[in-house]
């Protein structure tokens, strides 16, 4: 069978031999040759006549784009997004920043540089070349130094390729073929074992994840952060005398910047004159209708109708909707979501002030929903 | 493996007189400057001997490092330089000269001298047992005793491996090269802690001697590559130094440069973090009136610029760049020290004056001075080591 | 010098069955690839995910279905006179009425022992009994109970129950005791005038809640749009800014506090007063309290210059 020539090498033992060859050939009129060498050689490339290599602006673009992503992250949490006061230092702290930026710099200089010498240097993800696994690779690999011209060359012609070499004083002169089947290979991606594989090993990752995620946790002592002797909301507990595992807050509680409530007693006390600070729109009137559903609702029914999903397990509440209730201030509404009213307990410690002013709003639009004025109707 | 057969084309020449001769009008003129000062400003005066001491200790130090390093590393590259290395390192023997007007005045330059300032102070008197007079001479007495018999094993070892071609002295020096390492350790951060940082009894840094070490071991390349460059351009050493043995003493430049910025930057950042009081007034005190500038000047004589000039590959092989860098570096590291020990003289703001500059002219002086004398009667390349031909042949 | 070696497949199944480094290298790959789909998979479905799985049961599951729109129409009014005789079919109605509506504080039969009404105080009325009633036994006496509810109790208004389920509850409790005294026809009278029962009335209009939430809102668009307004406001005045920095929760919600009511703009002690009765509201924060006068005045200028 004919064999395809790729190329022919020269082989030499000292590095200032292969140094003049290369220079020597970077005069000669073949423009497609390379050299290999054990370790790095410095100057050498300069012999070679090659370009200046480009991978090091990448390396300098790359680097320099992870300084700024890490800083502009930093910047972004620690100024812009979510900004704390540490120590009482600057929420742009740049002292602080510096390491991280180095690392991340280094980081993405080093993993780019690397990734791209792969992709746009040794076109990964092809990983076969003809020289691979030679015996010139070998030993070129260990102490020797090689020199190879290819048969791409326009100027190649194997007779005068061999005397020029020869004329260089080399170890030994080889020529290197393709491999036949290298020519002729053709990747198969859906090949039925690797497809199998694919299989055994989604199945095998989604295993593993599974019992990591579900089983593994709860085996002991993998359980213990999750089996506390802890309280969960709405359980009882025999530690409190009034066995409640849910503690109020110790009577007079005021949060911050909130003025305590001063008023008590029946509706038509001063607090008529409270005044409603949220406005009466879309958000808000959303946010009063996903409060209302989950703490009066179950009594006053959606609808404030007073026919409720507890109906019957407690005393009926009132309508929402007697002309009494219509006529009320939201002050005065206010105030009994606040302190309650009968057997209504206070939401004070449920809801927060604007939570219940989002409440007022929302029954108002109760109100006007089954108490609608004639141009409701008309659309 | 060595090659005692190995001669090298190497004639000793002699150096110029003339250099000798300038090197003793610099001494001298550095001399009567600071004896001068003095009379003229006391207090100034005690100080910048300090300034004097600490430059010509981490120069005369870090030599003697620096041959203990190529013995214990087995580098081969720096074995031309090793005798320049090793002149420069009997700077070592004027040591107690220059330490000698601060050890018979201490009170001027140390405030924890001052015992009534101690009565009334707890922080001071908890460092008696360390800060005290007796103590502090012992200590530097011991140290110069230690690196000089250290000088003396390093020296008369190589010296004698020129006439016999012996290997055997070259693994007795990588033995007490690693004794050394431990005691120069040591030594340097006593230094450190004794005469610069002491300064300033009321604080402490705990990375302060690696600080000083960093900056000194910077200061000792750059004198041996000055003189390297200059020697083998002037034809002294012999043919065969390429510019692949200037790329390395270019590279290790450049990698202390780094390391000094390390270093500071992990000092700055830890006390600047912490926010503790009695850390952060020393560099309150670098921020004020002018020192801001100096303190900011320093990031970029000390590091940003070295970095530039040193980091292309050409640059590091280049003569004219290496010298200038070195010079450069050595400037810089005369900043770096000043700026640890002026402001405890002029707190409020960066004086520069004719008694700094005699500082800078008597240390130049010195170290030609030194030099000519110990290269006197001796090879400027130490012709007899085993690794001498594969350092000649050295490829990158 | 031959060139015979074979050149590897893109994988060869024996070497990487036999070299588990290598079995490991090309395995890794897929599993950080699964690992990444399968995170990001996990964590963009993550309210799906840990969504409550378990059904809400029984009458509680009543999920939320809006109102239909529908017009008001004419009721027909009731004869009282033919509603006050109790008849089977009423108090049949009445008891289911009762049960429903009833019997969880007053009882099954009416002794004022129902489940829910144990903790009450004032307890549920004993309507076997004859004692303590507030507005008396008779049929009209019943009715405006049932009309008005017992204010300070837990005795609520019944008025959206219709007129003839009210009277078919009446005549069902009054079976529970035989000494419930008659109205005269005067009193059934009176009862018919007070409440206009024979009158008839119209039912209200419904529409969906959600359109009385956009009617509502578009109503008040135009303040609504004005108190979005104060940040460009604030930004011409940093002084006011500081001072809203210190006191409001929510710039917006402050201002609108303020432009939707203008009784303080005459006076500067209207305004004072005004703010207290925000901060009792918790409108604005308790700092406002501590504002020095110039400060306050600083606001009042300020606010009455953009209102």
């Amino acid at each position: 069978m004919d064999k395809k020539l790729f190329c022919l090498a020269a082989i030499f033992d000292k590095v200032d031999d292969i140094t003049k060859a290369a220079k020597k050939v970077a005069e000669s009129e073949y423009k497609f040759f390379d050299v290999h060498t054990p370790y790095p050689v410095h100057g050498l490339s300069q012999k070679m006549k090659l370009k200046p290599s480009t991978l090091g602006y990448i390396a300098l673009i790359l680097g320099l784009s992870g300084a700024a992503l890490a800083l502009l992250l930093m910047y972004y949490t620690k100024t812009l997004n979510y900004p704390q006061n540490i120590g009482g230092k600057p929420t742009f702290a740049l002292p602080a920043f510096i390491p991280i930026t180095f690392e991340v710099t280094v980081l993405l200089a080093s993993v780019g540089t690397v990734l791209a010498m792969l992709f746009i240097y040794f076109k990964f993800p092809n990983n076969s070349h003809p020289l691979h696994g030679t015996e010139y690779m070998d030993k070129v690999s260990l102490d020797k130094f090689g020199l190879i011209i290819e048969a791409k060359d326009p100027q190649f012609d194997e007779f005068k390729v061999k005397e020029f070499l020869g004329s260089l004083n080399p170890e030994v002169i080889m020529p290197i073929y393709y491999d036949p089947e290298d020519l002729n290979f053709k990747a198969e991606i859906f090949h039925p074992k690797f497809m199998l594989l694919l299989g055994v090993v989604i199945v095998l990752t989604a295993g593993i994840s599974y019992i990591l995620l579900n089983k593994w946790k709860q085996i002991p002592p993998r359980n213990w952060m999750w089996e506390q002797p802890r309280l969960n909301v709405q359980s009882s507990s025999s530690f409190f005398s009034d066995g409640f595992g849910m503690r109020t807050p110790v009577p007079g509680t005021v949060s911050r910047g909130n003025f305590p409530y001063v008023y008590s007693g029946l509706p038509d006390t001063m607090a008529k004159n409270l005044i409603n600070p949220v406005l009466m729109n879309e958000y808000h009137l959303k946010k009063g209708k996903e409060h209302y559903n989950t703490f009066c609702s179950p009594c006053h029914g959606y609808f404030g109708k007073g026919d409720s999903r507890l109906n019957n397990q407690f005393p009926n509440p009132p309508s929402l909707h007697s002309d009494k209730l219509r006529n009320w201030t939201d002050g005065q509404i206010y105030h009994v979501i606040t302190v309650g009213q009968n057997i209504m307990p206070s939401y004070a410690s449920q809801l927060e002030p604007i939570e219940r002013w989002q409440i007022v709003n929302y029954i108002r639009a109760l109100q006007r929903a089954l108490n609608a004025r004639e141009e409701d109707l008309n659309e | 493996m060595s090659n005692t057969d190995y001669t090298l084309e190497y004639s000793k020449k002699p150096l110029p007189g003339k250099v000798f001769t300038i090197g003793i009008i610099l001494t001298v003129i550095g001399i009567a400057l600071l004896a001068i000062a003095y009379s003229v400003d006391y207090v100034r005066a005690s100080f910048n001997i300090i300034l004097l001491f600490s430059f010509v200790a981490s120069i005369s130090l870090c030599s003697i490092f620096l041959i203990a390093l190529e013995y214990l590393a087995g580098a081969v590259w720096s074995v031309p330089f090793r005798r320049i290395t090793e002149f420069l390192a009997s700077l070592v023997l004027i040591l107690p000269i220059l330490a000698l007007p601060v050890l018979l005045d201490l009170h001027t330059p140390f405030h924890w001298t001052h015992l009534e300032a101690i009565e009334s102070d707890p922080i001071l008197a908890g460092k008696r047992p360390y800060l005290n007079e007796t103590f502090f001479v012992v200590r530097f007495i011991v140290i110069f005793i230690l690196m000089s018999l250290f000088y003396w094993i390093f020296t008369s070892r190589s010296q004698k491996q020129d006439l016999s071609k012996d290997q055997k002295f070259t693994t007795q020096n990588i033995k007490f090269s690693a004794i050394f390492m431990l005691f120069f350790a040591v030594s340097m951060t006593i230094i450190a802690l004794d005469w610069l940082m002491s300064l300033e009894p009321h604080w402490y840094s705990t990375i302060f001697g690696v600080y000083y070490f960093s900056g000194s071991v910077l200061a000792a390349l750059a004198v041996v590559t000055l003189f390297s460059v200059i020697l083998n351009e002037a034809g002294y050493l012999p043919k065969g130094i390429t510019e692949d043995h200037y790329y390395s003493l270019g590279a290790l430049m450049f990698a202390f440069s780094n390391f000094w910025a390390y270093i500071a930057f992990s000092q700055f950042m830890l006390i600047w973090y912490a926010n503790l009081p009695e850390e952060t007034f020393w560099y309150i005190q670098r921020g004020e009136g002018s020192w801001l500038y100096v303190s900011i000047g320093l990031i970029f004589v000390r590091f940003i610029i070295p970095y530039a000039l040193l980091v292309s590959q050409t640059s590091k092989k280049n003569p004219r760049r290496l010298k200038f860098v070195s010079i450069w570096v050595l400037a810089a590291h005369f900043y770096d020290l000043y700026w640890l020990i002026a402001p405890n003289y002029s707190k409020d703001n960066a004086i520069f004056g004719w008694i700094e500059l005699g500082v800078i002219i008597l240390a130049t002086g010195l170290i030609i001075v030194v030099f000519n004398l110990a290269a006197k009667n001796r090879n400027l390349i130490p012709i007899g080591d085993p690794k001498l031909k594969r350092a000649m042949e050295f490829r990158l | 010098m031959g060139n015979n070696h074979k050149y590897e497949d893109e994988i060869n199944f024996k070497a990487v069955i036999k070299t588990p480094i290598r079995w490991f290298g090309i395995v890794y790959i897929f599993f950080i690839i699964f690992v990444i789909i399968g995170g990001l998979f996990y964590i963009d479905s993550l309210p799906v995910l840990t969504a409550n799985k378990v059904p809400p049961e029984g009458k509680f599951a009543e999920p939320f279905k809006d109102i239909a729109k529908k017009k008001g129409i004419k009721l027909e009014g009731v004869d009282v006179k033919l509603l006050s005789k109790p008849n089977d079919e009423l108090i049949a109605q009445g008891k289911t009425l009762y049960e429903s509506n009833c019997a969880s504080c007053h009882g099954a039969e009416g002794k004022g022992d129902g489940i829910a009404g144990a903790g009450l105080n004032p307890a549920p009325r004993n309507l076997q009994s004859s004692d303590g009633w507030k507005n008396g036994r008779k049929i009209s006496q019943l009715y405006k109970t049932l009309e008005e509810g017992i204010p300070g109790t837990a005795m609520v208004a019944y008025e959206y129950l219709p007129i003839k389920e009210r009277f078919a509850i009446i005549h069902y409790i009054r079976t529970f005791s035989a000494d419930y005294p008659i109205d005269t026809e005067d009193e059934l009278k009176q009862l018919d005038i007070e409440y206009r029962l024979s009158e008839g009335k119209f039912s209200e209009n419904q529409i969906p809640v959600a359109l009385a939430m956009i009617k509502l809102s578009n109503e008040n668009q135009e303040l609504n749009k004005k108190a979005s307004k104060i940040n460009t406001f604030l930004d011409d005045n940093q002084a006011v800014a500081e001072i809203f920095r210190k006191i409001a929760f929510d710039y917006e919600l402050t201002y609108y506090a303020f432009i939707k009511n203008s009784e303080w703009m005459n006076e500067f002690s209207n305004f004072e007063a005004y703010l207290n009765r925000l901060v009792q509201s918790n409108a604005i924060k308790t700092t406002a309290l501590n504002l020095s006068t110039k400060e306050k005045e600083q606001l009042f200028e300020f606010l009455k210059s953009i209102n």
